[in-house]
C-alpha cells in the first residue's frame, strides 16, 4: 500500500519570474511522477504554480525537497488529492518579463 | 568578500568587467580554455571554502563552462561564474555569440541570475556569493549583458533580490538520543563518511565518535578526503573500486551511521541489498538527500559537526565500556594487511611500473600536507585504492561527474590558493590531454606543480569495461599516436622525466618538491596489465566484488 500511486497537488509559491517557473518545471521533469495538469498564476509579488501529479509518496517527497532547495521558491505545499484530476494541460496568468 | 583571484578568458561581451580589473588588486588568471578556468576556480573554492570566481564571455565562453558547473554542483563546491552577455537590446535576436546562458545553467547550478539593470550588479553578486556557500555549497551563475556592465549605477538604488536562504536546523535532541541508542545496541556498526564531513569541518568529531565507540570508518570516494587514511579505524573507501576492508565493513554492518553522503551508486552498488538486514542512520545538511537513494531508519537534517558533538555529550560512559569491537576491527585490519602485502608482492612481478607502487613511491616523496588532484580514469581509481590522504581536505578529485581533464586545471587553482604547499596532479594520458594546453600557466603565473601522467596509451577504465563486460571488443579506447609528453613539457619550459625505475621516480619527485619546481613525469604503464581491481560491477552488491588474481578474502565475518 505504501508504494501505491496516488494523485497529489503540489502548490509552489515562488518569485514572480519566468526563471522561477522554469526551475520548478525543471525539477518536475526529472521526477518519476505522472503530470496530469499544471496551473500557473503570476501575481505582482509572487507566482503560484500548481502541479497536479500522480505517483508514490517517496517520489512526491523527492520533488518537494528539491523544490524547497530553490532560492526563488518561498513555500511548497503538498496535498494528497482525494479525487482524480483532469488531464488537460492548463497554463494561465499574465506574465511579466522573465529573468 | 576579499576576492583575490579570478580565473577566466576575456571576450567581446565581458570586456568591460575585465577592464574594471585593470591595475586593481584582483589577479586575473588567463586560461587556455574556459573549462580549465572553471575547474581551477572550483579547486580554489574547495581549498579556501570561499567561492572561486570564473569570468568568461558570452556564447562559447559561457557554454564551455557547462561541464565545470555540473562538476562543481555534483561535488558541492562553492563557485561563482560570471558570464558576459550580448546587450539587452539584442537578447533573443540570435546576436553574435549569444546563447541562453541562464537557461542552460539552471539545472547545473544552485541558482542563476541575469542582471538587467546596472543597479542590480552589486546586490546580485553579493547574493550569488552568499548562495554559493549557503547550506550545501555549490555553483551560481550570473549573466551580465554588456550594456549593464557599462551603465551608470545609481548608488542610492540597489534592490536586494528576495532569496529563500536555507536555514540549517539545530539537531533534534530526541532524534540524536535515538541515534545514540541505536548505535549502542548495534553489534557491528560502521560510520560511512561522505564529502559533507569536510564541508562541515567535522573530521575531528567523526574520529572522536569512532574512537569513543570503537567503530570502523568507511568512506565514499569524496569522503576519502575527509579523514586521514592512516587513522587506525579508517578502513578507506568502499564501492566500485573501493578497498576490500571498506567493502567488508559495510557488508557486515548491522547499523550504518552515514554522514554527509548522498549514497552514490558508486559507493553502494545495489541499494536494495544495502538496506537488507541493516539499519541506516542518515545525517545530512541537505534535506533532499534524505530518503533519495536509501530509506533511513533514523535521519537528521543538520550540520554533521553539531549532531556528532551532541551525540558525544550524551553517550553514557558506562555503556561505552560494554562495547568491544576489537576482534571485528582486528579482522578488518587483517584484510587490509593481507591485501597490502599481496600488492607489494605482485608489484615485484608487474612488468614495468605497477600503478599502486608508483603512488606509494610518490606519496613517500612528498610531504603529508601535499595537495593532490587527479584526472578521471584508471589512475584516479588507483588513487582511490592506494593514495594515502594524511591531511583532510587535500585530495581534490572529480568524484560525482567524473570529468576527464579535471586534474591539471584543478592543480593550478589549488596552487593559486596555497602557493606554499606542494601540489601534485596525478593524471592519465587520456584525461591529461583534455586540458593539456593549460600547462602554459605553470610558468606564466609561477605555479610550480608536479604532473604525473600514468601513460597507458588508452582510455583505460573504459577499455577495462570493454574487456570485462563487452567480451573484449576493444573499440575507440586506444591511442596509437600519443605525443611525447616530455617534449610537450619541454615546449612549455617545464622539466620532465620518463623514469626507468622507482628510485629515479622518487628522486625526481623529491627534487621538485625540495626546489619548489615544476615537473612532468611520464610513467609508462603496461596497458595489458593495468586492470583496476577490486571491481564491483555497476548495480551489483559489494559482495559480488571481483578481486585481483591471486588474492582471496572471505568477506563474511564469522569470529564473534
Amino acid at each position: 500500500m505504501i508504494n501505491m500511486s496516488k494523485p497529489f497537488k503540489i502548490e509552489v509559491d515562488s518569485e514572480n519570474s519566468l526563471d522561477s517557473i522554469v526551475r520548478i518545471l525543471g525539477v518536475l521533469r526529472r521526477s518519476k511522477l505522472r503530470v496530469t495538469r499544471i496551473s500557473v498564476g503570476l501575481h505582482d509579488k509572487n507566482s503560484v504554480t500548481q502541479l497536479f501529479v500522480e505517483g508514490v509518496d517517496g517520489e512526491v517527497n523527492w520533488v518537494r525537497n528539491k523544490l524547497e532547495k530553490l532560492y526563488d521558491v518561498y513555500e511548497v505545499d503538498c496535498v494528497s488529492e482525494s479525487r482524480r484530476v483532469g488531464t488537460e494541460p492548463l497554463l494561465s496568468g499574465n506574465s511579466k518579463t522573465g529573468g | 568578500m576579499s576576492i583575490k583571484h579570478v580565473f577566466g578568458i576575456p571576450g567581446g561581451q565581458i570586456m568591460p568587467l575585465f577592464d574594471a580589473f585593470y591595475e586593481k588588486e584582483i589577479d586575473t588568471i588567463l586560461f587556455r580554455q574556459e573549462l580549465g578556468a572553471i575547474h581551477a576556480a572550483e579547486a580554489y573554492g574547495r581549498l579556501t571554502k570561499k567561492p572561486g570566481v570564473t569570468l568568461v564571455t558570452s556564447g562559447p565562453g559561457a557554454t564551455n563552462l557547462a561541464t565545470g558547473l555540473a562538476n562543481a554542483y555534483m561535488d558541492s563546491a562553492p563557485l561563482v561564474a560570471i558570464t558576459g552577455q550580448v546587450p539587452t537590446t539584442f537578447l533573443g535576436r540570435d546576436a553574435f555569440q549569444e546563447t541562453d546562458s541562464v537557461g542552460f545553467a539552471m539545472p547545473l547550478t544552485k541558482h542563476t541570475f541575469m542582471v538587467k539593470e546596472p543597479s542590480g550588479l552589486t546586490p546580485v553578486f553579493k547574493a550569488a556569493y552568499r548562495i554559493a556557500v549557503d547550506g550545501r555549497a555549490g555553483p551560481v551563475l550570473i549573466d551580465v549583458p554588456r550594456d549593464v556592465q557599462i551603465g551608470n549605477v545609481d548608488q542610492g538604488y540597489c534592490p536586494e533580490p528576495t532569496l529563500s536562504l536555507k536555514i540549517i536546523p539545530e539537531p533534534d535532541p530526541n532524534m540524536v538520543v535515538a541515534i545514540v541508542n541505536l548505535l549502542l545496541k548495534a553489534e557491528r556498526p560502521v560510520i560511512l563518511a561522505g564529502g559533507g564531513v569536510c564541508w562541515s569541518g567535522a573530521t575531528q568529531e567523526v574520529l572522536a565518535l569512532a574512537e569513543t565507540l570503537g567503530i570502523p570508518i568507511v568512506t565514499t570516494f569524496p569522503g576519502k578526503n575527509c579523514v586521514p587514511t592512516n587513522h587506525p579505524l579508517v578502513m578507506g573507501p568502499a564501492g566500485m573500486h573501493g578497498r576490500v576492508e571498506g567493502d567488508a565493513a559495510l557488508i557486515n554492518a548491522d547499523v550504518v551511521f552515514a554522514v554527509g553522503t548522498r549514497f552514490s551508486d558508486r559507493t553502494i552498488g545495489n541499494f536494495a541489498e544495502f538496506q537488507k538486514g541493516r539499519k541506516i542512520i542518515h545525517v545530512d545538511i541537505d534535506k533532499s538527500e534524505i530518503g533519495k537513494n536509501v530509506k533511513p531508519s533514523l535521519a537528521v537534517v543538520g550540520d554533521i559537526k553539531a549532531v556528532i558533538r551532541m551525540m558525544l555529550q550524551i553517550i553514557p560512559d558506562a555503556l561505552i565500556a560494554k562495547k568491544n569491537q576489537e576482534p571485528y576491527i582486528k579482522w578488518l585490519k587483517q584484510i587490509k594487511r593481507v591485501f597490502d602485502e599481496y600488492r607489494e608482492r605482485v608489484a615485484a612481478e608487474f612488468p614495468g611500473f605497477a600503478p599502486w607502487k608508483v603512488l606509494k613511491v610518490i606519496r613517500e616523496a612528498v610531504p603529508p600536507q601535499t595537495i593532490t588532484t587527479t584526472g578521471v580514469g584508471s589512475h584516479q581509481m588507483w588513487c582511490e585504492l592506494h593514495w594515502d590522504v594524511y591531511v583532510p581536505g587535500t585530495f581534490i578529485t572529480s568524484a560525482g561527474l567524473g570529468t576527464m581533464g579535471f586534474g591539471l586545471p584543478a592543480a593550478l587553482g589549488a596552487k593559486t590558493a596555497q602557493r606554499n604547499t606542494p601540489v601534485v596532479n596525478i593524471d592519465g594520458d587520456g584525461s591529461f590531454q583534455m586540458n593539456m594546453p593549460n600547462l602554459a600557466l605553470i610558468n606564466e603565473y609561477d605555479l610550480p606543480i608536479i604532473n604525473v601522467v600514468f601513460n597507458n596509451s588508452a582510455l583505460m577504465l573504459v577499455r577495462h569495461w570493454q574487456v570485462m563486460q563487452y567480451n573484449n571488443r576493444i573499440i575507440a579506447t586506444e591511442f596509437n599516436a600519443n605525443p611525447d609528453f616530455t617534449k610537450i613539457a619541454e615546449a612549455y619550459g617545464i622539466d620532465s622525466i620518463r623514469p626507468s625505475s622507482y628510485e629515479e621516480l622518487s628522486k625526481s619527485v623529491s627534487r621538485a618538491v625540495r626546489n619548489n619546481g615544476s615537473l612532468l613525469i611520464d610513467v609508462t604503464i603496461d596497458k595489458q596489465k593495468d586492470f583496476v581491481l577490486p571491481f564491483v560491477p555497476s548495480g551489483k552488491w559489494l559482495k559480488e566484488v571481483i578481486l585481483p588474481e591471486g588474492f582471496r578474502a572471505d568477506l563474511d565475518y564469522k569470529c564473534d
